[in-house]
Parts: structure tokens; sequence; C-alpha cells
């Protein structure tokens, strides 16, 4: 680690956030140079959690990755398959039956809750409230135990498959979910009920982290982000999928373009969720919940779906085998982590953690690493194919 | 009543060293701290540790190895920690503290006259051992650290000073053990009503002023919610302590568990006291343990310009006003 | 103020929200997608789940005139894809989930079958399991089409590169027809 380090001209010095640091939940550096408590700059470096995911996806046959794209993001790992799955469904050109749209819509309402839900506990304990963080945690648990109702697992819910789901929902089943989510119902409105009678709170979140609207159309940010900064853009509601356009909802658009609208938009989507959840159960049609289909034809299809975070873009190409030539995933947060630093300049760095958590970055998306070379004192950015060159010459 | 100038030297160090002094604060001071982190789990709906938690801890932390980083003051680094724990030591050393166990007027004290004023000085100094800590590691985190406990400790030490003094104009004596034994012969303070007044009825009001101000003043010392923010986890990994491992974190936590037995005992001595047995003292430290998780548990934390304003804002105006207060019932003007 | 934030402080003090799991354990919920099990009564060795295992937990080796399906549980992602192909219900997955152990031997379940020994060449290429099974599924098909057992072991006795000789490719045919001939 860096030690002090006090800039000559403007007695300023940097402090690094990352890549081991308790406000992170996964590895990233973030320099910061600080002016006392003020940042007047910002590097932000991904690619601490590479893992080559899609480098193993063009070994692998289409049905084997449905269950390693699952893998990508443990948080949002419905909407992950999802999209694949819908991808290739356009690549083949099939429609999958109403009943499995309504039932992948309800597993992915699902997702945005306990994605939601658990971004409120990382919140509150990053300005230090952890009762609250504990007591969000404790209800997010209900929503899990739907989860493990409804797909058998709590995360990793391996429920998508080429062409429909692989699970139907009983009807008491269906009952059951309903009662467990009048306790999330109540849960919420406890929470918003403790949010907004707390002026700590309010002193912490409200005209921090300003994105004003050009800026962040300028950044293409994505999700939550985008909305607080009254750029109204849902991939629900501009490129339906599933059955987003046959039940009733709304989008929540702020225009404070600070922190607490943030929190505001994500806890609107926590409520419009519920109500999509009852509405796609009750509305729930009849019928098949997948279809069959031959084979993968050649060609391109690309596909995009509304994670908790913003627009997931899949994009596919197949060369007519069972093994894709290539799958390109871009997730939301490699959008929106670089918006961050015209968050965080003029900030004091007490502020820096709930800024870089109010995009809810989820860091599992990368393509880029930096060597530093100690010995030639230099620093230089390689693309993933110099860097496989480099270390096989050294073995 | 017995006075400790008649014991012999013996005694006195045994009663230094094991009961009530080192030993038995040690104990307590780990037991209370449980008390604290259980209590704040059961209002979070988590189970807590077991008892012996505190003890776990620190004998982990004396069994680690000690590294001191090569670009630190090392002898800065590591004079912190003992300058630390030797001030918590003789805090601990100057309270008054009722020894039996049986309805008795026996209590142990070394104290001498203006004593508070020394234990007002030294749990300062315990602060600036551990801003010095922070400043002498030279790792960023722990410079932020320290700089943001400065502003801190000047926020609220003023008010903190006020109170006490406050409490010791009411008694007409800058001495521990007086305040002890004139609250053995009138009562707790707080509930403390002046004689031949007219304006008794308020004395009450202006003793709950100076015990708020005096809350809120010794709330950032024990690194409790909202005014943690010299050791946010989030931010700066864990403030001026980030860079100490091994037996010398081992040594500031110690000093930690000391002021865990340390500051209560302070309030209840002050505030609360009028005790003839050790059982009701320790009874009545467990309850300001809990009334500090109770702030803990509901409060966020401050951010620190935002925590200081609030202590020039609100707190130290309510400090003078109950230090106009005390003194005037004090010298009998009203 | 904060009246609500203290209501539910003290409403959380009745009890935590953690049991004291190992001491007491929670029941995972209907269709909970445990550890897979074979069925050794029900399984006929045909491989359909090592082909489809994503991670390659199970594996499959054919050595001397043994079948043997490997299935490792440090591999395994639980997602059930064994079991939706399984034409037999031969594996399934349990409610079991606590599989964690000091040993790698532990983790590892073989099934083993006898193989088939071809009539004409001897080399060994399906399970008897299968072969009994597949017997028994098209047992009501010979019935109606009035072909005998023996007639049909003839032909199905045969190691694939056996069946597709010039000497036995005319009775294969005949079968064949007989097999698809309408009343």
């Amino acid at each position: 680690m860096e030690g002090l380090k006090v800039g000559r001209k403007n007695r300023s010095f940097v402090v690094p956030i990352g890549p081991y640091h308790p406000t992170l939940k996964e590895a990233e550096y973030f320099k910061i140079e600080v002016e006392g408590e003020r940042i007047i700059d910002a590097d932000i470096k991904v690619g601490y959690t590479h893992r080559g995911i899609e480098n193993i996806a063009m070994h692998r046959t289409y049905w084997r990755d449905i269950f390693l794209f699952e893998r990508v993001c443990g948080i949002c790992s419905g909407v992950h398959t999802n999209t694949f799955c819908q991808t290739v469904e356009e690549l083949v050109g099939i429609e999958i039956p109403e009943r499995a749209k309504y039932l992948r819509t309800i597993l992915l309402e699902l997702e945005r809750i306990h994605s939601h839900l658990l971004w409120f506990g990382v919140g509150l304990h990053i300005i230090g409230f952890d009762t609250l963080f504990m007591h969000v945690w404790r209800d997010r648990e209900i929503v899990q135990d739907i989860l493990e109702m409804l797909t058998g697992n709590r995360v990793n819910y391996a429920y998508n498959k080429f062409g429909g789901v692989r699970r139907d929902l009983s009807p008491t089943l269906a009952k059951g979910i309903n009662e467990k989510l009048d306790l999330v119902d109540k849960a919420l409105k406890t929470l918003f009920q403790e949010l907004t009678s707390d002026p700590l709170i309010f002193a912490r979140v409200k005209d921090i982290g300003i994105l004003d609207k050009n800026t962040a159309k300028k950044y293409c940010v994505a999700g939550p982000t985008a909305r607080a900064s009254s750029v109204a853009i849902d991939v629900r509601k501009d490129d339906p999928y599933d059955a987003y356009d046959k039940i009733d909802w709304s989008v929540s658009v702020y225009d404070s373009c600070d922190v607490l609208a943030r929190v505001l938009v994500r806890y609107e989507e926590l409520v419009e969720a519920v109500k999509i959840i009852r509405q796609a159960i009750k509305d729930l049609p009849e019928g098949p919940i997948s279809v069959e289909f031959d084979d993968f034809p050649e060609g391109i299809a690309t596909s995009r779906c509304e994670a908790p975070r913003g627009e997931l873009f899949y994009y596919i190409k197949s060369n007519g085998t069972n093994i894709p030539e290539r799958v390109k995933v871009r997730t939301p947060s490699y959008v929106n982590i670089p918006s961050v630093k015209p968050m965080l300049i003029d900030e004091t760095i007490a502020d820096m953690p709930i800024i870089l958590a109010s995009v809810d970055p989820c860091f599992s998306c990368t393509d880029r690493v930096t060597i530093v070379d100690i010995r030639k004192n230099r620093k230089y950015t390689v693309t993933f194919e110099e860097l496989e060159q480099k270390f096989r010459r050294k073995r | 009543m017995q006075i400790i100038d008649t014991q012999t030297l013996l005694e006195v160090i045994l009663n230094i060293l094991v009961y009530p002094g080192l030993l038995f604060a040690f104990i307590m001071g780990s037991l209370f701290w449980w008390e604290f982190r259980k209590l704040r789990a059961r209002f979070q709906s988590r189970v807590g540790p077991p008892w012996y938690q505190t003890f776990a801890d620190l004998i982990k932390l004396f069994a680690k190895e000690t590294i001191i980083p090569a670009i630190s003051n090392k002898f800065l680094f590591v004079f912190a920690p003992i300058l630390a724990l030797a001030s918590a030591l003789v805090v601990l050393w100057l309270l008054p503290i009722p020894v039996s166990i049986l309805p008795a007027i026996s209590i142990f004290n070394l104290s001498f006259y203006g004593d508070l004023i020394l234990v007002i000085y030294l749990l300062a100094m315990i602060e600036a051992a551990e801003i010095l800590a922070g400043f002498s590691s030279s790792s960023p985190y722990g410079v932020i650290g320290s700089s943001r406990k400065v502003n801190l400790v000047i926020a609220y030490e003023l008010p903190f000073a006020l109170a006490t003094i406050a409490v010791a104009f009411h008694v007409s004596s800058l001495r521990l053990s007086d305040i002890f034994t004139y609250q053995i012969l009138n009562g707790p303070f707080i509930l403390d009503v002046p004689t031949g007044s007219s304006f008794a009825f308020l004395a009450p009001i202006f003793h709950l002023i100076t015990f708020i101000v005096f809350i809120m003043c010794i709330l950032p010392k024990l690194r409790i919610k909202p005014f943690d923010m010299p050791e946010a986890e989030c931010e700066i990994i864990a403030g001026p302590l980030t860079e100490y491992s091994g037996r010398l974190l081992g040594l500031f936590e110690l000093t930690h568990v000391l002021k865990w037995f340390i500051i209560p005992a302070l309030t209840v001595i002050l505030f609360f006291g009028g005790d003839l047995t050790i059982v009701t003292f320790l009874i009545k430290c467990a309850l300001v343990v809990l009334l500090f998780t109770f702030l803990e548990v509901i409060n966020p934390r401050y951010r620190i310009d935002q925590g200081y304003k609030f202590y020039f804002k609100y707190i130290l105006p309510l400090a003078i006003i109950a230090f106009i207060g005390e003194t005037a019932f004090a010298l009998g003007v009203i | 103020m904060k009246g609500k934030t203290i209501v539910e402080v003290i409403k959380a003090l009745k009890a935590p929200a953690t049991t004291k799991y190992p001491f007491v354990k929670l029941p995972p919920p209907e269709k909970f997608r445990g550890k897979p099990e074979f069925d050794p009564e029900k399984c006929i060795g045909c491989g359909g789940c090592v082909q489809l295992c994503p991670s390659g937990a199970l594996s499959l080796e054919d050595k001397d005139d043994v079948r043997i399906i490997t299935l490792f549980y440090g591999k395994c992602t639980f997602c059930a894809r064994c079991e939706e192909i399984c034409p037999e219900e031969g594996i399934k997955l349990t409610q079991e989930y606590e599989l964690a152990s000091y040993t790698t031997e532990d983790e590892i379940i073989i099934i083993k079958h006898e193989l088939l020994k071809c009539k004409n060449c001897g080399k060994p290429f399906m399970p008897v399991a299968q072969f009994n099974r597949g017997l028994e599924r098209i047992r009501d098909l010979l019935k109606d089409k009035g072909i005998s057992e023996d007639e049909i072991r003839k032909q199905l006795e045969l190691c694939p590169d056996c069946r597709r000789t010039v000497k036995n490719i005319p009775y294969g045919r005949k079968i064949l027809v007989r097999m698809m001939m309408h009343e």
C-alpha cells in the first residue's frame, strides 16, 4: 500500500480505496486524491474479478452455458439466464408459451426485490446504521424463502431453459407465495417509515453525489442511476419482454439527481415489484411451460433485459453448431461505475462509499487488466490477448 | 468511615492490582463490553457473542504477530498505546468505588483535592494517544482517522469539562471522593434539590441538562454511534488504529476494556451515586451501559462536519446553560 | 422523531432471527435441490446424465466389461439436469445439503454396470440393465408384431459394428420390415 504522499503544489494526497477494503464487496481499485476531506480527483480501475467467462462459453455447448451464465453474478443470476435464453430463442426463432412468460416475470421480479433489499442493507451499513441493515436483511430472508420454494435454491435458480421454464407453479405454492408477500409488504412499509423518520439519514444522503441529466446521458448510465437523474429509460417499458406489457405497472423517475433520489427510485421499484408479482400470479394463464426445438441455426442474435441495476445486453454469434462462436455480455455495472467519477469530485471522502454504493456496483464484468511494472516504474493497460501472450511466453 | 490512609502498603497494592483495581476493572470492563455487544445484537435480531468473547479477543491479540510499518515513526508508534494504557490506569485508580458487599461505608479511593481535573485531563489524554497513534503510522487511513478525531475532540471536550465541573460546583468540591460522600448523604445528584431556594423546582431540570450533555460527550470516547466517525470502518478501515496489530493493538484494546469500566463508573459516581455496596454500584453501571446500547442502536453515523456542527450548535449552548444554572444554585444566587 | 425505529428495535428483542444451526436444523422446502443420489435398482447405465452435466461432475468410463459412472460432488452444481433427462428415475436430487467432509473419497459416488458382450466378436458395448430395460419396453410391440424374443435377441445382442456387417444386414432388414409393417 502506498504511504502518505504529500503533493508539493496543492497539499493533496492519495487515499487508495481497494483492492482490499471493507467498503467494497468485491475487489476494485479507486485511487482518490484528496485535499483534507475534499476529493479533487478519482481514478477507477476495474478488472480484478476477471474470470474469463466469455472464453469458457465459447468452448461449451449452449445448454451447458445456461448454467455458466447463471454464475456471472450471484445477485442477478436469474436475469442473466433469462437474457441468455431470450437471445437463443430469438436466434432459433421460437416463441415461448404464455404461462412460461408469466412465470419468468414472477422470477425476475422476485429477484429484483431481493437485490434491492440487499442494496438497502449495504447502503445502510455504509452510513453506519447497522440496526436497519440487520432488520432489512432479516426481512429479505422471506424473499429468499419464496425463491427456494419456487425454484429449489436461494441463489442460482436454474429455472430457465431454452423454450420456457423448468418448474411449474402449483396453486398451493401460489397461495404460499401470496402469504409471504404480505409479510414483505409489511416489512417495506416499516422500512419506509424508519427511513423517513430519521433526519440523520437524510443528512447523509440528501444533495450528495449529484449526477445531472446531461452528464448521465453522456456516460450512458442505466437503471435506477439513470432514472434518479430524470432519464426515463426502462427496458421493461421501452422494449417489453416476458409478460411486462400485459401487466399494469409504472416506472418511477425522480429528478433530484442525488443519492436520495436513487434510494427512493429503488424503494418504489420494490413496491411495484410486489404489485407485479401479485398480478402475475392472479393472471397466470394455463398451458405448457416450455416448447421444444431442434437445431441452432447460423446467425447473430441480441437481446436485452432490465436487471436490477440497469440494462443487461447479450450478443450471440452462432455458426450452426451447438457450440456458440461468440457470446458477449454487457452488464449495467460496466456503464454505471465510470459515472461515479463526476459524482465524486468536490465531495468529501466520508461520502465516497455511499456515493459508490448508490450506483449499486456489481463488479462482475470486466475486460481489462493494468500491469504495474515496479522495476521499470511504469503502468500500462493491456487487453486480454496481450496478457495471454505475455504469460504464455513465460511458461 | 474507613479511610484508606491507615491501611498498610500491602493492602493498598492489593487493592490497586486486584480488587477493585486492575483485575476487577478488567473483568468488569470485559463484561460490560460484552453486555453492550450482546444487547446490540439482540436489538438487531442477531444472537450475539458469548460472555467470554472479550477475553478471547484479547488473548488472541496478544498471541499474534506485531507488525510495525517501515514508514512509521517507530518510537511514537510504540509509545502511543503505552501512553493510553498508563492514562487509563491512573484514572482507574483515582475513582472512588464502594468495595464492600454488604452495605457499609467503605470506599476505595486514592483521590486527592483536584483529582477531578486530572480525570478530565487524562481521559482526554487517552484520546490524544490514539490521535498520536494514527499520525505516527503515516498511512492515509490513519492520518484521516486521526484528523477526524482531532476535530471531534475539539468539539466535545469543552462541553464535557463544563458538565463535569458543573457537578463539582454543586457539591462545592473538586475531589471525587467528596462528590461520592455528598451523594451518600444527600441522595443521587440527578434528583438533588437544594434547600432554601425559591427556584428549587428548576434544579432537576438543570441536573437533567447536565446529564444529557455529559452523556452526549462521552459517546465518542466509547466509539458509540452516532459519534464513531474516527473508527468508521466503511471508509477508513479502522481509523487511527489501522496499522496496529498483535500486542500493540492488544494494549489499545485493553485500554478500551478499561474505559468500558471507567466511564460507566464515572457516570454513576457523578450522577447516580449514593451506593453502599458494590452490587448496587455494578447494577447501576449495567443500566448506564444499557442506555449507551440503546443510543447506539437507533442511530446511524454522523459525518465529521455534521458531528462537529452538532456539538457546537446544540451541546455547547446546553452545557453553558447547565453550567450557569448549577453555579447559580451552588453560589446561592437563586 | 425515531418512533418507528425504537418500536422495531424493542420488538426485535423477542427472539433472534437465526437458529442455532447445527444443533437445530431447518428442513428445506419440498423439491429443494440437494445432493443427487443414484438408485441402483433403476439406473440402467445409459450415460444420458453424463452427456448433459454442465460442470462435468458425472463422468463415465468403460473398463474391461464394466461401465463405471462416477459422480463427484465437488463439481456438482445441483442443477437437476441429470434428474430431468434420466429415463428411469435412476438419479434423483435429495434434500440433503450437508456435504462437507474431511476426505475427497467421501465425495465420490460410483455406480458400476456389467456390460453385455457381443455374441459375435465378444466386445462389450452396452450395459446389461439398459439392454433388459429396453427389451421390457418393446415387449408389447414385439407381441403385436409377432416377433419372438429369441429372434430379436439374435439381432440386438450384436455390437453396432457386427450389426452392420455384410453377413448380418439381410437378417437385420427382415426384422426391421416386420416391425414396421402395419396390420
